[in-house]
C-alpha cells in the first residue's frame, strides 16, 4: 500500500473514533463545497493564464479608452497586468468563508504581525521601526514640502505608496478638495472576524489597531516631514478613519 | 547574484546629491503626481462601469455567460485603477502588482533579524495556520490526493498575490515560481533599509523553514529546492511522509 493510502486509513479510522457521525458529514460537505470551488477556480486561472498577453492588451485599451487616455498606460506590460486581472477575479470567487476582496493578502500579513507584536509585547517598538524606516524617503518629501509650500505633500507621501493604495482598495479612499484631509473605512473588520472563528488574531481588535498602530504611525511620521497629522479618534459605528495634515505647531 | 538583481544593486542613487538633482527628481515625481492624481478621479467617476466593462470583456473571451464578479463592478474597477496606478510608478523602479505585500513582508523580516526573532516568529506563523492547514491535511489523508497539501499553501491569497508579479506554474506534485523580492531589496539597499536581507537569506531563513512547518501539520513532506542565485527559481515538490 503507498503512503497516501496508509494516510487514508489511519485518518479515517481516527475520525469514527473521534467524531460523530453528523461531524463527520459536515466535514465531508465543507470538503466538498472547497473542492467545486477550487475546480472551477483553477479553471478560470488557468484559461486566464493562458489568454493573460491577449487579455491584457485589451483590457488596458479598453480603460484607457474609458478615461480618456491615448498613451499604453501598461508601458507594454500586457501579460503581467492579465494576470492581475485574472488573479482578482479569481479572488473574487473566494466567497466562502466570506467574500474575500483585493485587500486580503496584505491585511492578513499585516495582522500577523501586529498579533505576534502585542503578544510579544512589542508593538510600540515595532512601530517605531516602522516609522524608522520611512525615514529617509519621508525627509525627502519635508524637502519637496519646503520647496512648494505645499503640505498636501505630506498626506500624499503617506498615501500614495502601494502598501496603502493597496490596503484601501476594497472600500477605497476619499480626499478633501485640497488634498489636506483622507478618510477611509478601516480595512480589517471582517477578516479579523473570520479569524477569530479560527481562534486566530484574538488579541486584536479593529479599535486597537487604530489606537495602537495607525495613531502613533501618523504621529511618528509627521515628525519626518515637520508638519502635523490629526487623526480622528476611533468610531466603533462608521469606522471611518479619517486624517488631517496641518502646519506644526511652532 | 542575477544580472536583473546585480545591475540595481550597483548602481547608487545619485538623485539627491545636490539641490539640482534633487529638484530634477521632485518635479517628475510632481508631474506623475498629477498624471495619477487625474487618472484616479477619471477611474473613481466610473469604476463600476470600467469594472462591469472589464469583467465582461474577460468573460466573453473565456467563453463565460456572466462577468464573474457577482455585482462587485465598482470595487472590481477600484482594483484595475489601483492596478493602473502602480503600473503608472516607474521611478525609481517599476512597480508590479505585489509590490505593497512585498515591502510589509521586507519591513518586518529585517525587524525580526535585527531582533533575533526569526525563529519564534515562524513558530508563531506556523501556529497560525495550524487550524486551516490541519484541515487541509485531513482533506490530504482522507482522499488520498497530496496534490491538495500543495494548493493548501498556494490557494491562499497570500501565496498568489505575492509571486503575481512573475507569475508561478503547479502541476499535482510540484511548484515552481522565481523569487518576487530582488528588485525591491535591492532598491531598498540604495535607502540604507532591508540591509539584512538578500533573496538567498529570506529563502533558508524563512521560505524553508516556513514550509516545512507547512508540512509538519498537513502530515506530508515538501521538498524545496535549494537557493539559486542564478535563475532565482523555488520549487516545492510535495509527496507522502516515507
Amino acid at each position: 500500500m503507498g503512503a497516501a493510502q496508509e494516510m487514508k486509513g489511519e485518518l479515517k479510522t481516527r475520525m469514527k473514533e473521534t467524531m460523530t457521525e453528523a461531524q463527520i458529514a459536515r466535514a465531508d460537505a465543507i470538503m466538498k463545497g472547497w473542492f467545486a470551488f477550487n475546480d472551477y477556480a483553477l479553471l478560470i486561472e488557468h484559461q486566464c493564464a493562458e489568454h493573460a498577453e491577449v487579455i491584457g492588451r485589451k483590457a488596458a485599451d479598453m480603460i484607457a479608452a474609458e478615461v480618456g487616455q491615448s498613451r499604453d498606460l501598461i508601458d507594454g506590460r500586457n501579460a503581467e497586468f492579465g494576470r492581475i486581472l485574472g488573479n482578482t477575479i479569481r479572488t473574487f470567487q473566494m466567497t466562502l468563508p466570506y467574500h474575500h476582496q483585493g485587500n486580503d493578502a496584505l491585511m492578513k500579513e499585516q495582522l500577523k504581525w501586529m498579533d505576534y507584536a502585542q503578544q510579544l509585547g512589542r508593538t510600540a517598538e515595532m512601530v517605531q521601526f516602522d516609522v524608522d524606516s520611512m525615514k529617509e524617503i519621508f525627509e525627502e518629501r519635508r524637502y519637496w514640502i519646503e520647496e512648494t509650500g505645499d503640505i498636501s505633500l505630506a498626506l500624499d507621501a503617506v498615501t500614495t505608496p502601494t502598501c496603502f493604495r493597496d490596503l484601501t482598495v476594497a472600500d477605497g479612499i476619499e480626499f478633501n478638495a485640497d488634498r489636506t484631509e483622507i478618510s477611509y473605512v478601516s480595512p480589517y473588520k471582517r477578516v479579523l472576524e473570520k479569524g477569530w472563528l479560527r481562534n486566530i488574531w484574538t488579541g486584536l481588535t479593529e479599535q486597537h489597531i487604530h489606537e495602537q498602530w495607525t495613531i502613533p504611525r501618523f504621529a511618528g511620521y509627521q515628525e519626518h516631514f515637520q508638519v502635523r497629522f490629526e487623526v480622528d479618534p476611533w468610531d466603533e459605528t462608521t469606522r471611518l478613519v479619517r486624517i488631517r495634515v496641518m502646519p506644526q505647531v511652532a | 547574484m542575477s544580472a536583473e538583481t546585480g545591475e540595481l544593486f550597483a548602481r547608487k542613487d545619485t538623485m539627491f546629491e545636490t539641490d539640482e538633482k534633487k529638484n530634477a527628481f521632485m518635479n517628475a515625481w510632481l508631474a506623475y503626481k498629477e498624471l495619477t492624481d487625474a487618472q484616479d478621479k477619471e477611474f473613481a467617476a466610473k469604476e463600476a462601469e470600467i469594472g462591469h466593462a472589464v469583467a465582461k470583456l474577460v468573460a466573453e473571451m473565456l467563453g463565460k455567460d456572466t462577468p464573474m464578479i457577482e455585482g462587485r463592478e465598482a470595487e472590481f474597477g477600484r482594483v484595475l485603477g489601483n492596478s493602473f496606478r502602480t503600473f503608472q510608478t516607474l521611478v525609481p523602479y517599476h512597480h508590479q502588482g505585489n509590490d505593497g505585500l512585498i515591502k510589509e513582508q521586507l519591513k518586518w523580516y529585517e525587524f525580526a533579524m535585527r531582533e533575533g526573532l526569526v525563529k519564534k516568529v515562524i513558530e508563531h506563523d506556523v501556529e497560525s495556520m495550524r487550524n486551516i492547514l490541519g484541515e487541509r491535511g485531513g482533506w490530504a489523508a482522507s482522499t488520498g490526493r497530496l496534490e491538495l497539501a500543495l494548493d493548501a499553501l498556494t490557494t491562499p491569497t497570500c501565496f498568489r498575490d505575492l509571486v503575481l508579479g512573475e507569475g508561478f506554474k503547479l502541476t499535482p506534485t510540484r511548484l515552481e515560481y522565481k523569487s518576487p523580492y530582488g528588485r525591491v531589496i535591492a532598491k531598498g539597499h540604495q535607502r540604507g533599509i532591508w540591509t539584512n536581507l538578500t533573496e538567498e537569506r529570506i529563502h533558508n531563513i524563512w521560505t524553508i523553514p516556513r514550509y516545512k512547518g507547512y508540512a509538519d501539520i498537513m502530515g506530508v513532506h515538501f521538498e524545496v529546492s535549494p537557493w539559486d542565485e542564478e535563475t532565482r527559481m523555488i520549487s516545492v515538490d510535495v509527496s507522502a511522509l516515507s
